[in-house]
């Protein structure tokens, strides 16, 4: 056991104090909008705000018995499920490949690591740009080899795009945390394996693959947490949600709801049911990672 | 079983030249040390046997077989690192039965040489155990382990005990004597530790600088060093080295510590300045210098010697010379 390690302050107010911007910054932006979400989503608002009835739990009721939303959740888990698995197993290609390489490893890296300091909407409109129906360079591309790419009236094609941006966003987050796995695994490791017989591709999925185990689980639940949540600025500036709701996933349903369309209440009862997702994701996480993936 | 061979064995890694040429034949079943101080090449000789680096020039064969540009699998050894390398995430006896999988043995067959290995390194009751559940003594049994039930023509040993503390290395060492007599097979150890080199070792290669000083039985390289270097390795504390003239040719003089006798002052060779005296219980040292060079010498635990001039004489059956400007002994 590691000894605790504990400041000690000789004025009572003092921790208090340091510890007091922090605690006002979650309370004000996160617990305070958190409670008045729960709060709305059990009333019924007019469309001018001038009249509040508190419905109890109607609102989620309602939720649930509409087509819509439940095409919105099918929606949300193909993307995630899309994004999460396509982007780690992207990452992990290339973090494996740039582990290998000696010379310019460094340019290989930055280069790697550059889309992630691209804003999600910013991302969004360059991808929106590259698959222009009419003015895209992919479209072109596309179009010589005879596929007629069309997002804004095809649903599934907006769909690939909005994964497309949205891994290519996740692709160096997700490729620091492999390499950074990668690195820590012991060269000998992978000599003893190579005297034991395994070929690369064995020792890859024998030995390096289960101990990034904790690296892969981790970066799963983020790029779920991702997927659910970061991806708006994706979303609104690309399809918006469009063609007909085939990119309407959760959140953006959450905003369109209630900013467009002046539905408070059923919009604040989705984001609770948003937040009861994150949070079950959050302790799968810590309950996962603490027991079982250790070494 | 087979034997291994060094035919003028060089590496470079780009302009840096790491070992100039080593050649050596190691006899089927024999257990050959190298030793050296770190940076030496000896690691890296000891890779290349493994085929883990390239072979820059020169052959290395194992039996009959040139293996240079043979794959690591298909050379038929085994190697125990260092750090043990076991993999985290199997138990013991999966460590263990990894490789053998890979060579598609039957699980029967497996079975059989896991549980004989365990047998023989008492890992009995650890088989189901993961590597972190293990003290160092243990994980370092369970490496050598995976290495026996290969049932390999050569073990590689690269520095096996150096993260065991002292006690433990020293019963490890005792294991590993044991282990070789039993089994015979060829062994190529790495060490830093001249003890380990002169315990373990029927011949051991003193290497420096990435060329080979002596080959030879530990005792014969005790006895009659080729070099300064190997003067100044091999044995603890080092041979002390005296600048001299004999006929009128300049020489360096060697003694070890332990063929330094206090005497009269009538009889003395030399008279030493001692400045610091460390009983050790069985034996004494006396730390000090004669004509400015410092020296060292053991004395028998009885001595009575005090800091101040100590008369000494040398052994004359145990004096060797050198050649100043190349190291190089020199029988006068």
């Amino acid at each position: 056991m590691a000894a605790e390690k504990r400041v000690v302050f000789r004025s009572a107010w003092l921790p208090y104090l340091l510890v007091a911007p922090q605690i006002a910054i979650t309370v004000i932006f996160f617990f305070w909008p958190a409670f008045q979400a729960a709060w709305y989503s059990f009333q019924l608002q007019d469309a001018f705000g001038l009249q509040t009835e508190f419905v109890g739990l109607r609102n989620f009721h309602e939720l649930f018995g509409d087509p819509r939303y439940l095409e919105s959740f099918k929606i949300t888990a193909v993307f995630s499920i899309l994004v999460s698995t396509i982007g780690i197993s992207i990452s992990l290609l290339l973090a494996t490949m740039a582990n290998r390489v000696i010379r310019g490893a460094m340019g290989y890296k930055t280069f790697l690591i550059w889309p992630y300091a691209v804003a999600s909407a910013v991302a969004g409109v360059i991808f929106a740009f590259l698959f222009a129906p009419s003015v895209g360079i992919v479209t072109f591309a596309l179009k010589q080899i005879g596929v007629h790419w069309n997002w804004v009236l095809r649903g599934d094609q907006a769909m690939i795009l909005v994964v497309v941006a949205s891994i290519w966003k996740q692709i160096s987050y997700n490729f620091l945390f492999f390499l950074a796995g990668l690195q820590s695994i012991p060269k000998s490791l992978i000599e003893a394996a190579a005297i034991d017989g395994a070929g690369p591709i064995r020792r890859f999925w024998t030995v390096v693959f289960p101990l990034l185990t904790p690296t892969t689980f981790f970066l799963l639940v983020i790029n779920i947490v991702y997927a659910f949540f970061d991806t708006f600025g994706v979303i609104d500036a690309t399809t918006q949600g469009g063609p007909a709701g085939a990119t309407n996933i959760l959140v953006y349903k959450v905003y369109h709801d209630g900013v467009k369309s002046a539905d408070l209440g059923g919009s604040s009862a989705q984001s609770v049911i948003l937040m009861i997702i994150v949070i079950a994701l959050t302790v799968v996480q810590f309950r996962f990672i603490e027991r079982k993936v250790h070494y | 079983m087979a034997g291994v061979s060094f035919r003028d064995v060089k590496k470079n890694f780009g302009a840096v030249k790491v070992i100039h040429g080593v050649t050596m034949d190691v006899d089927d079943g024999e257990f050959v040390v190298i030793v050296g101080p770190s940076g030496c090449g000896k690691s890296t000789l000891l890779r290349m046997v493994a085929g883990l680096e390239r072979i820059s020039s020169g052959e290395i064969s194992i039996g009959d077989r040139v293996v240079n540009d043979i794959e690591p699998m298909d050379r038929d050894i085994a190697m125990v690192f260092q750090n043990y390398a076991l993999y985290p995430h199997m138990s013991v006896r999966q460590n263990m039965a990894y490789g053998l999988k890979i060579r598609k043995m039957s699980t029967a067959d497996i079975e059989k040489r896991v549980h004989r290995a365990a047998e023989i390194l008492e890992l009995g009751t650890y088989l189901d155990r993961k590597p972190r559940e293990l003290s160092g003594g243990q994980r370092q049994r369970v490496a050598m382990g995976r290495a026996i039930v290969r049932e390999p023509k050569v073990f590689l040993f690269d520095e096996p005990l150096s993260n065991l503390d002292a006690k433990l290395r020293v019963q490890m060492r005792v294991e590993l004597q044991a282990l070789h007599r039993r089994l015979g097979t060829t062994s190529l150890y790495v060490t830093h530790d001249q003890v380990e080199a002169m315990t373990l070792a029927h011949r051991m290669i003193v290497m420096n600088a990435g060329r080979a000083e002596q080959i030879g039985a530990p005792i014969d390289v005790y006895q009659k060093p080729a070099t300064t270097f190997v003067a100044g390795f091999i044995g603890s504390p080092p041979m002390n080295l005296f600048p001299t003239k004999v006929g009128g040719r300049p020489v360096l003089l060697g003694v070890r510590p332990e063929h330094l006798e206090p005497c009269a002052a009538s009889d003395a060779d030399y008279t030493a300045d001692i400045i610091l005296v460390e009983p050790l219980g069985a034996d004494t040292l006396a730390h000090g210098s004669i004509e400015g060079t410092t020296m060292i010498a053991r004395l028998p635990a009885a001595t009575h010697v005090a800091e101040g001039k100590l008369p000494l004489r040398f052994d004359p059956a145990h004096r060797h010379y050198f050649e100043p400007d190349t190291g190089a002994r020199i029988e006068v």
